[in-house]
């Protein structure tokens, strides 16, 4: 049923993951993984696309918090492009909204890292 | 000539035959799977070599009669009990087996039972050396030269020596080739229980495990529940009714209540993620939270004291973790409730004069997620009748087989809906709205609700 796909690709030289279908507690760890692979390369900077996710849980979202935080610690930053309204509204109502870089698009986000 | 070979052929298809079905049986036998589990009691073994000796006997009397030459299939019982059983074995079946040949004698009885006797005895030493049955491809290569062997032993001490090399060299090559064919047989059935008996063993493990697990998990799960309130407060002027079902064993959510001095405080809380670390996760948070709940501090002082020790002292930092958490505090004289909201799904509160729903929004952010954060406090004063209801995403984020959400304008309907009612009834009608939406869908997250209900 929790069905949910990850795209790898590089933009630019800068590592996005398009991210479709449902984040919840058996697909973050798949979510976790592919984080914590580009993580060990020491990518520090990564994108994430999330045009095509329609339902976040805690559990994803503590994956993203998790990833943010080790990110942060190598000077490095999370970007995360085009959240639906759903999505938006678990990351504004625990107050994660603060931490995270959030950009309407993962153009832009791409474009941000770039200056 | 053709018809001697059609002949002969079905008279070795029938010891062929012989010698599969008697692999099968054995292969099947208690006695045999003591063997594999490495503990065979001694009349085990007694009936092992008596049967492997019959298999010997039996080889001498077919004898078959190969295009001129005798084909004997003799020493094939004992070389399968030794190989497969062990040294005792072997060597019974190879006595028997001897006896039987020596019995019948003729001028190579003496060569021949030495190396029926042999047979057993040399395939015993060898599963003593390796442990186990040595395999297909060794088995097959053992009963091969050994039945050289037997053809060397003949030459060496059957006289006359012409008669002896007359028969060796008639018979060699199909004797050879047969023992190493009944070999490959057996090896290949008893090599085949042997991994039955493995992929057995490990499956019985993997289960035994399964269920230690499971008794764990219950017992994790009866003291989670004492960390709930074990009776619900009952103020007076107020009805209160509270649950937490979690999606598996073990969960995420709480709920608390503590009383003291006219005052009730209240916490709702859901752990990211669900079963056992988010159980950890909660136990830890709860615990916490009523350490930082000391008299003349404030709400939002009290949630930034929680933040800061469960950013300091769970490695939230590295784990993700995070735990939302709505805390009120009731004054049960004048109803006025002052609450501060860590990222939790703001409480629905029904007014029952105007009957529309109030919120109660978000103060600050999720416990867990960064050390020194602020929580902004608020109040709200409750009047006869007014319904507040908190609870936890596993109500909203619920699903039924469309995917669809309840949502909390589902909610909200289900809320107003019931307000009348004691709470234990509005309690009772949102899960049972909630159950109809659902349709028997597994549930995926901690449900948690708890109702308050201005009564006086």
């Amino acid at each position: 049923m929790s069905k949910m796909e990850i795209i790898h690709s590089l933009i630019e030289d800068i590592p996005v993951l398009t991210v479709s279908g449902k984040i919840d507690a058996v697909t973050s760890k798949d979510l976790e993984n592919a984080l914590a692979g580009l993580i060990d390369k020491n990518r520090n900077f990564l994108v994430i696309d999330m045009e095509k996710v329609e339902y976040l849980s805690s559990s994803g979202l503590r994956v993203l918090m998790a990833s943010l935080n080790k990110l942060k610690k190598n000077q490095g930053d999370l970007l995360l492009a085009a959240l639906q309204p759903f999505v938006k509204e678990v990351f504004s109502l625990t107050g994660a909204i603060r931490f995270f870089s959030i950009y309407p698009s993962q153009k832009e986000a791409i474009t941000s890292l770039q200056r | 000539m053709a018809n001697s070979l059609i002949s002969d052929s079905l008279v070795l298809l029938q010891a062929v035959s012989v010698i599969i079905v008697a692999a099968l049986l054995i292969s099947r036998s208690r006695p045999f799977k003591e063997v594999i589990d490495g503990r065979p009691t001694a009349e085990s073994q007694m009936l092992l070599a008596l049967f492997f000796g019959m298999v010997s006997i039996y080889g001498s009397i077919i004898g078959i009669s190969f295009l001129g030459a005798i084909i004997s299939v003799r020493d094939l019982g004992p070389l399968v009990g030794g190989l497969a059983c062990g040294p005792v074995v072997g060597l019974g079946a190879g006595l028997i087996g001897a006896a039987f040949r020596f019995s019948e004698g003729g001028f190579t009885a003496p060569a021949c039972s030495i190396a029926a006797a042999l047979a057993g005895i040399i395939g015993g030493i060898i599963y003593r050396r390796k442990g186990r049955f040595p395999g297909i491809a060794f088995s097959t290569a053992f009963a091969l030269l050994f039945e050289l062997f037997h053809m060397l032993l003949t030459l060496a001490i059957s006289r006359p020596f012409d008669m002896a090399m007359d028969v060796v060299s008639q018979a060699s090559v199909p004797m050879i080739l047969a023992n190493g064919a009944g070999m490959l047989i057996f090896a290949f059935i008893i090599e085949n229980v042997i991994r039955e008996r493995e992929t057995m063993r490990e499956r019985d493990r993997y289960q035994m495990e399964l269920q230690i697990k499971k008794a764990e998990l219950v017992v994790a799960a009866d003291i989670q529940k004492s960390f709930l309130p074990g009776k619900i407060p009952s103020p007076k002027g107020f009805d209160i009714a509270a649950t937490s079902i979690p999606a598996k064993e073990v969960g995420g959510d709480f709920y608390d209540f503590a009383m003291q001095e006219g005052i009730l405080q209240l916490v709702i809380a859901d752990v990211s993620g669900k079963g056992v670390p988010a159980a950890l996760f909660m136990a830890l948070s709860r615990i916490i939270v009523r350490a930082c709940s000391v008299p003349l501090r404030s709400g939002f002082e009290r949630l930034r004291c929680a933040n800061k020790m469960i950013v300091d002292e769970s490695g939230s930092d590295t784990s993700g973790m995070f735990v939302t958490l709505f805390l009120g505090r009731l004054n049960l004289l004048d109803r006025i409730l002052v609450y501060a909201n860590a990222g939790h799904n703001p409480p629905l509160l029904f007014r029952a004069d105007s009957k529309s729903i109030e919120k109660m929004d978000v103060t600050g952010v999720a416990l867990g997620m960064m050390a020194e954060m602020e929580y902004e406090q608020r109040q709200v004063s409750l009047a006869f009748g007014d319904v507040l209801l908190l609870y936890t995403d596993g109500i909203v984020e619920a699903m039924n087989k469309k995917e669809d959400l309840f949502g909390e304008s589902r909610l909200r309907s289900a809320l107003t809906a019931a307000a009348g009612l004691s709470a234990q009834e509005i309690l009772d009608s949102i899960l049972r709205d909630l159950a109809g939406f659902t349709e028997g869908m597994e549930q995926s997250d901690d449900i948690t609700a708890v109702v308050i209900k201005v009564t006086g």
